[in-house]
């Protein structure tokens, strides 16, 4: 009795949602994006699964020899190790950096247009440009170089040592700490004012209005800004690439650069199966992500 | 229901669009690339009668020819040897009439006028013949115009060259010539040192310090010694200031002298109407009123692609459009600085590395006389498009190569002479120094092998032909291409399959008459004979080339480390480069030998001058650079020299009692494939593709002498029963090639990226910036990935 009462509850839904006069019009408005995220990501990407599974020439399946090939590759496991390495420093150091930008923001009020601008012109400096400025900067006879001997410290090698994975860190957060830092003021402006008057009534302290107030009501903007650094971390290569080459030195050598060489080698099946993994990877931790916050949320 | 039905609608319209766009994306699997040398396939059957342009040689039978010009009403005439003959076709060279000729010695230049009247350059190449300006009228009188400057320098005794001659119209002509002018010539000291008695094709090319050399003093055969400056060198002078300016035909006087000083020197001067177009070297077009030098337009430098050929570039105009042919094909400038192809070069004698394109006259949009210099002698080609041309598609393939290889671009003429109804289309990735990077290019390549729309045969020069063969790229060959009459050592064998074949090699050798050194037995043994032998002489840059006492010469000399380097990478890579890691002891010894070796001839003194003259010697083909080791062994400075040959005519230039030795790096009997051919495994035209490789392994090809060492025997015989042209003489080859053959051992696949970290790094080692282990640890660091990469 109980089962057909959910049938019938289900079909009457369904009937809703038949007669709803926009699904129609939603669909076809969808349409051209839909094709689009068809043709440029979906096929391709089915594509790049099927071929990881397959030889280069893609007539001999080979089950899972590319993806274990891959594993045992050293470049592979460096590769994996510089980009995990990098975005667990990077991520949690933009967020927080960002967010205090966006906190101080919020705190200087209606005259912090200029200091906002400071932040967001990273964003309209061409990675040629940021490239040239780490050589001018970085450079074995560069302005940090000579700055150290100036004050009798030894020159850093910043291109080929350790310091190259922090410059190319420093280089990410100045970049995308100002896009950042506007995600967060649209969360902050977000939060209901009356809360923390009610609070200030309370008695609450600034401390205690941004642990029980600001950062639980900033959660679903931590799963947004999160995500979208991720991706962005990606993009880093750009500037490793035109600095270092496609070769660079170990601790900035990405998963990227190794794509771009199996590529230029004609290695397709271990890159799609590296491809396939690394989007795996970034799947369960975007999906556990936003479970936790969820989870947070509620 | 309906939702389902709707979205099932949407979805079907989405993938109906996505596979309307898909084919859309890609194209047949020739490259989808049209060829503007055909139409469309019409029939559908595999032959079609398009029509395409078409080469037709209008040579007149039994003649001398010398040059060609056409007149104003439409009559094409070839001049004869000598100006002992006139011919003239009022049918665009289908039939001829001879006439008796003025008969003037030492013609270089001859223009033709719309009148039928002609102006005539005399003089020689080398300037060693007074140079002067005949006018031959219709009739065929013949009357000098006075030039003042020409004749100022007679009378001084200065030799000199006629550049430019151009008929300008209005009773002008253009006139550029370098008073006090020669070069330096190679050739058998026995006989002249005029161009003519060069192995044939010598280009004869110079660097910056030969320019200096020349002078009032310059030397000549002997120095001031006496002593033989060393078999086959000769020098004259160089000139500096070019004369140039428009002259009245009547009287000789100089009109005024063009100030086209914006275009930084030109290539070639076209006249149309009461124009002159002043063409740059960068291909910019400065248009000029003739009378009054007035600039009407200046045109900057065209797409990168269709220049830098300038020295084998030749213009012609039609109609008042400008036409330019060279080994790109032929080309109609568009405005906007770029040019449009009108004929793909692929199949015309034009594109062919040994032909020179010494005329060209547009007569049409569609039609085109080409007169071309080929091993000394003038033909005459006309190239039309012919409507009932037949194209069979199954024979419509793409090749493509990361560089231009002339001998492949020879081959695809010389094999389309035999298959008329097919078209090859040469793709050069790296085309003329365009904006392209290498590994752009192999990229785009990867794409378009991956997308199942690639070349059907890969030119694997710069490539690593292992990856393709390991990832599936290449077809088979075995079963395709009959691979019995190549040298089995030069047949690689991946997986026990056939996969590539090289078309010819090259081969590091060490030259040396010297019994001593003709035992070495490595690069430890090299470099202890070298530290133990004689310095290097002290430059003389009065006399660079003169002999130096047997007793007082070094081993080897070499002009610059790249040489050095290169030398002894292309003898060792295989030796440092085994299993996807580097050995480092053999990384040390070959360090050390170029530490060693640099040091004893300071390479790298601030203070030293050296000879790093180089010249190139070639017969078509393949062309060997003479470098500086080479030259100073050649000119008897050095007991032994080094260098990577590849063409069997060099061996002319070093006399009979030269042993040419495997060179002895970290190994001995290497060798480097060249013009490395593979056949995509998904293109749909093997068959042909196997008979074009086929083609390019057959005695017609391997037997010449300027497509390189031969890799059949039978190539390898012909080559060497063949004589080489020396002016009238003919001479044998002194290189025993069988020899050279036997001594092979194993080929090198020259990795590009390793070898510029090991010489980037060694050089900081050879100025003492770095320790031998410091830079062993830095070269393993930086190849550490590009290893690991490959590894599986």
């Amino acid at each position: 009795m109980q089962l057909k009462t959910t049938l019938q509850n289900g079909r009457d839904k369904k009937k809703i949602r038949v007669r709803n006069p926009d699904f129609r019009a939603a669909m076809l408005f969808m349409a051209p994006s839909l094709a689009g995220i068809s043709l440029f990501f979906i096929f391709p990407f089915a594509d790049t699964i099927k071929r990881s599974f397959f030889d280069t020439a893609g007539v001999n399946f080979v089950f899972f020899e590319n993806y274990s090939s891959a594993m045992r590759n050293e470049s592979f496991r460096l590769s994996a190790y510089n980009t995990a390495r990098f975005i667990a420093v990077c991520i949690p150091l933009l967020l927080v950096v960002s967010l205090l930008l966006a906190l101080l923001s919020n705190f200087i009020g209606k005259r912090a247009g200029g200091f906002k601008m400071v932040f967001l012109l990273s964003m309209a400096v061409p990675v040629a440009s940021i490239v040239l400025l780490w050589q001018l900067l970085f450079h074995d006879n560069g302005l940090v170089n000579t700055v150290l001997m100036a004050a009798g410290a030894d020159k850093i090698s910043f291109m080929y040592s350790d310091a190259a994975f922090w410059v190319l860190v420093g280089t990410y957060i100045w970049k995308n700490m100002g896009y950042d830092m506007i995600l967060w003021l649209a969360g902050l402006d977000g939060i209901n004012k009356a809360l923390y008057e009610a609070a200030y009534v309370d008695g609450a302290g600034a401390v205690r209005c941004f642990r029980y107030i600001t950062l639980p009501s900033l959660l679903p903007t931590v799963g947004l800004v999160t995500v979208i650094s991720l991706l962005n971390s990606f993009k880093v290569f750009r500037e490793a690439y035109l600095v270092g080459g496609a070769y660079p030195h170990d601790s900035i050598y990405l998963l990227q650069h190794l794509f771009n060489n199996w590529f230029l080698n004609m290695d397709i099946s271990r890159l799609c199966a590296a491809a396939v993994m690394l989007c795996a990877v970034l799947l369960t931790v975007i999906i556990l992500l936003q479970r936790f916050l969820r989870g947070e949320d509620d | 229901m309906k939702i389902r039905r709707g979205f099932t609608l949407v979805l079907a319209a989405v993938l109906t669009v996505v596979l309307i766009m898909l084919p859309g994306c890609g194209g047949d699997n020739n490259g989808g690339s049209s060829n503007p040398n055909s139409g469309p396939d019409v029939s559908g059957t595999g032959v079609s009668g398009k029509g395409r342009f078409v080469e037709k040689i209008i040579t007149p039978e039994n003649a001398n020819i010398i040059a060609a010009g056409r007149l104003e009403d439409g009559t094409l005439r070839a001049y004869g040897e000598k100006l002992a003959q006139i011919y003239e076709s009022s049918d665009n060279g289908n039939t001829w009439v001879e006439k008796a000729g003025p008969g003037i010695e030492n013609v270089t230049k001859v223009k033709t006028m719309p009148d039928g009247s002609y102006i005539v350059a005399t003089g020689s190449y080398d300037g060693t013949v007074p140079c002067s300006i005949k006018m031959v009228s219709a009739d065929g009188k013949v009357s000098d115009i006075p030039i003042a400057e020409l004749d100022e320098a007679a009378a001084k005794g200065d030799t000199a060259y006629i550049e430019y001659l151009e008929i300008v119209g209005n009773g002008l002509i253009y006139l550029s010539f370098m008073p006090n002018m020669g070069g330096m010539m190679m050739a058998d000291s026995d006989v002249d040192s005029g161009l003519g008695n060069q192995p044939e094709g010598v280009i004869v090319a110079e660097n910056g310090e030969m320019n200096s050399v020349g002078g009032e003093d310059a030397p000549s055969d002997e120095n001031e010694n006496g002593d033989d400056a060393g078999p086959g060198l000769s020098f004259s002078n160089f000139g500096t200031d070019i004369v140039s300016g428009i002259y009245n035909i009547e009287t000789g006087e100089k009109v005024y002298t063009p100030k086209t000083g914006n275009l930084g020197g030109f290539s070639e001067v076209l006249a149309y109407e009461d124009k002159i177009y002043y063409i740059g070297y960068d291909g910019s077009v400065s248009i000029r009123n003739a009378e009054t030098d007035e600039e009407l337009s200046h045109s900057s430098t065209p797409a990168a692609e269709n220049m830098m050929n300038f020295t084998l570039k030749s213009y012609g105009i039609f109609s008042g459009d400008m036409y330019s042919i060279d080994s790109n094909g032929i080309m109609k400038a568009t405005g906007n600085n770029t040019y449009e192809t009108i004929v793909k070069p692929a199949g015309f004698n034009f594109s062919l590395g040994n032909s020179y394109i010494s005329d060209f006259i547009p007569i049409s949009e569609s039609q085109f006389i080409v007169g071309l210099g080929e091993q000394e002698e003038y033909k005459l080609y006309r190239i039309e498009y012919d409507e009932n041309a037949v194209v069979n598609e199954k024979k419509v393939i793409k090749i493509w190569s990361l560089e231009n290889n002339t001998n492949i671009r020879n081959g695809i003429t010389e094999f389309l002479k035999n298959n008329s109804d097919a078209e090859i289309d040469y793709e050069v990735a790296l085309n003329n120094g365009g904006a392209l990077t290498a590994e752009d290019a192999v990229k785009n390549l990867n794409t378009e092998i991956l997308a199942g729309n690639g070349p059907d045969i890969i030119v694997l020069d710069g490539l690593s032909p292992e990856n393709y063969v390991n990832n599936g790229m290449l077809e088979e060959l075995s079963g395709a291409v009959d691979t019995s009459g190549v040298y089995e050592k030069l047949v690689d064998k991946v997986s026990g399959g056939v996969y590539y074949l090289p078309t010819s090699i090259k081969v590091p050798m060490l030259l040396t008459g010297d019994e001593n050194l003709k035992n070495i037995g490595g690069l430890k043994d090299l470099s202890d004979i070298i530290q133990n032998g004689k310095d290097k002489p002290v430059f003389d840059s009065e006399n660079p080339f003169s002999v130096v006492e047997e007793e007082n010469r070094p081993v080897m000399d070499f002009g610059e480390f790249d040489e050095l380097f290169e030398l002894l990478w292309k003898s060792s890579q295989n030796k440092i480069i085994e299993n996807n890691s580097i050995n480092t002891e053999n990384l040390k010894t070959l360090a050390e030998g170029l530490k060693a070796i640099s040091d004893k001839y300071k390479l790298f003194a601030e203070d030293e001058l050296t000879s790093v003259a180089a010249v190139s010697i070639a017969s078509g083909g393949e062309m060997d650079v003479i470098s500086g080791s080479l030259m100073s062994y050649m000119s008897k400075q050095a007991n032994a020299g080094g260098g990577i040959l590849g063409n069997v005519s060099t061996s002319t230039l070093f006399g009979s009692d030269v042993e040419y030795l495997s060179f002895p790096g970290l190994e001995t009997g290497t060798f480097v494939p060249v013009g490395v051919l593979g056949i995509n495994s998904k293109s749909d035209k093997k068959e042909f593709a196997a008979s074009f490789i086929e083609y390019m392994l057959s005695d017609d090809k391997q037997g010449k002498h300027g497509n390189g060492f031969a890799v059949t025997p039978s190539g390898t015989k012909i080559q060497k029963e063949e004589k080489i042209k020396m002016g009238d003489d003919e001479v044998d080859i002194t290189m025993d090639m069988e020899k050279v053959m036997e001594s092979l051992v194993s080929p090198v696949y020259v990795d590009k990226t390793v070898s510029e970290i090991v010489k980037e790094h060694t050089l900081n080692y050879i100025n003492g910036e770095s320790t031998l282990d410091q830079v062993i640890g830095e070269i393993q660091n930086a190849v550490k990935n590009y290893l690991a990469e490959r590894a599986r």
